[in-house]
């Protein structure tokens, strides 16, 4: 599966639902798929689309989306421990995992290798994770996460690779301001 | 005798510290835990209509109080001074230009009477590197200004939509 078609899966399953997502390509991808006031659209600060989530989820009443990647989570495998402490119910973290640094050039990461991201959330404390590879389990597994109790963590395979996508053309504030303003009928 | 000061300091500037967060109206806080700030720590924690996360990295705490930000919650991150080394990237790249208005607690390690010599060098680096990236730091000197400052550091932080630091020293503490 390409990441793009999981992104187009993710805004058809999750229309209503605030999404947190990692920055480079998967942001670009998701702005052209799918752009909306829910997504948040991370321009910086990589390694932190799961830590905006966690506070984000515990703001709100409503499940919160993160689609984070391998090599951004890699760089805070620290916040999988603190959202199994924290156990927000209504976070699911999405991995998309190509298994290489897919907006630098795709150098590989770990997860090419041996690292399984799942096994660490799991081991980190984190119930419910799974890992994923074909577009109908991507279905399925949403919907079930969905309309379950979280914190869970979803590794989906994807291929490597970025589709041919325009830059973001939104500033950061409005990107808040707008996302701020979808999200303000969800406080907890 | 000189301990029973140092002791009646340590807790007057923590009170006055925990209290004056929350008149401010802090209500969200994540932390990476320091031992300068461990009581107002332990009086965040022990207070019920606060919530507060324990990070592994003072990046991460910035990346939960932004998240929590963006759900309409007033937040704010605690931390030793080192652990802004750890926070310059999550500071530049997400809370400064998504104008997140955060409030960064920071005790001063690095003083006169510091024991420690690793702590000497972002002691002294602190308010450089702040101002580096444009972010406004504030002082209290005395037990008596913390209310004030921390008053003021809120009411420009959302005035301006921008994180600022309220830096407490050790000799706040009587340390």
């Amino acid at each position: 599966m390409k990441r793009i078609d999981a992104l187009k899966a993710l805004v058809e399953y999750c229309a209503g639902f605030p999404l947190v997502c990692n920055l480079g390509y998967p942001s670009r991808e998701l702005y052209s798929v799918g752009d909306r006031d829910l997504n948040f659209y991370m321009l910086g600060s990589m390694g932190l689309a799961s830590s905006i989530g966690l506070g984000l989820s515990i703001a709100l009443r409503r499940k919160v989306i993160v689609a984070d990647g391998d090599g951004s989570l890699l760089m805070n495998l620290g916040s999988l421990a603190t959202i199994a402490y924290t156990s927000p119910k209504n976070l699911v973290l999405l991995v998309l995992d190509n298994a290489s640094y897919g907006t630098t050039g795709g150098q590989e990461t770990a997860t090419s290798g041996a690292t399984d991201l799942a096994e660490i959330a799991k081991a980190a404390g984190i119930r419910s994770t799974r890992q994923i590879s074909d577009l109908e389990s991507l279905s399925k597994v949403l919907k079930e996460a969905l309309r379950s109790e979280g914190p869970h963590v979803i590794v989906v395979k994807v291929e490597k690779g970025n589709a041919d996508v325009p830059e973001i053309e939104l500033s950061p504030q409005r990107i808040k301001e707008r996302f701020i303003r979808a999200v303000s009928s969800f406080k907890s | 005798m000189v301990k029973e000061n140092s002791e009646t300091q340590f807790t007057k500037t923590s009170r006055a510290t925990y209290l004056a967060l929350k008149s401010s109206g802090y209500s969200f806080f994540s932390f990476v835990p320091d031992a300068l700030l461990k009581d107002i720590i332990e009086m965040i924690q022990a207070d019920q209509r606060i919530t507060s996360i324990t990070a592994t990295r003072e990046e991460e705490a910035i990346g939960i109080t932004t998240g929590a930000c963006l759900g309409g919650k007033k937040a704010a991150v605690l931390m030793q001074n080192t652990g802004l080394g750890n926070s310059i990237a999550a500071l530049a790249s997400l809370a400064i230009p998504y104008e997140v208005p955060l409030l960064l607690v920071m005790s001063r390690r690095g003083g006169r009477r510091e024991k420690i010599p690793t702590q000497l060098i972002m002691g002294r680096a602190i308010e450089g590197l702040l101002s580096s990236i444009g972010v406004r730091a504030f002082e209290p000197k005395t037990p008596k200004e913390i209310r004030n400052t921390i008053s003021q550091a809120e009411k420009f932080s959302t005035e301006e939509r921008t994180p600022v630091a309220v830096i407490l020293g050790m000799d706040l503490f009587g340390r």
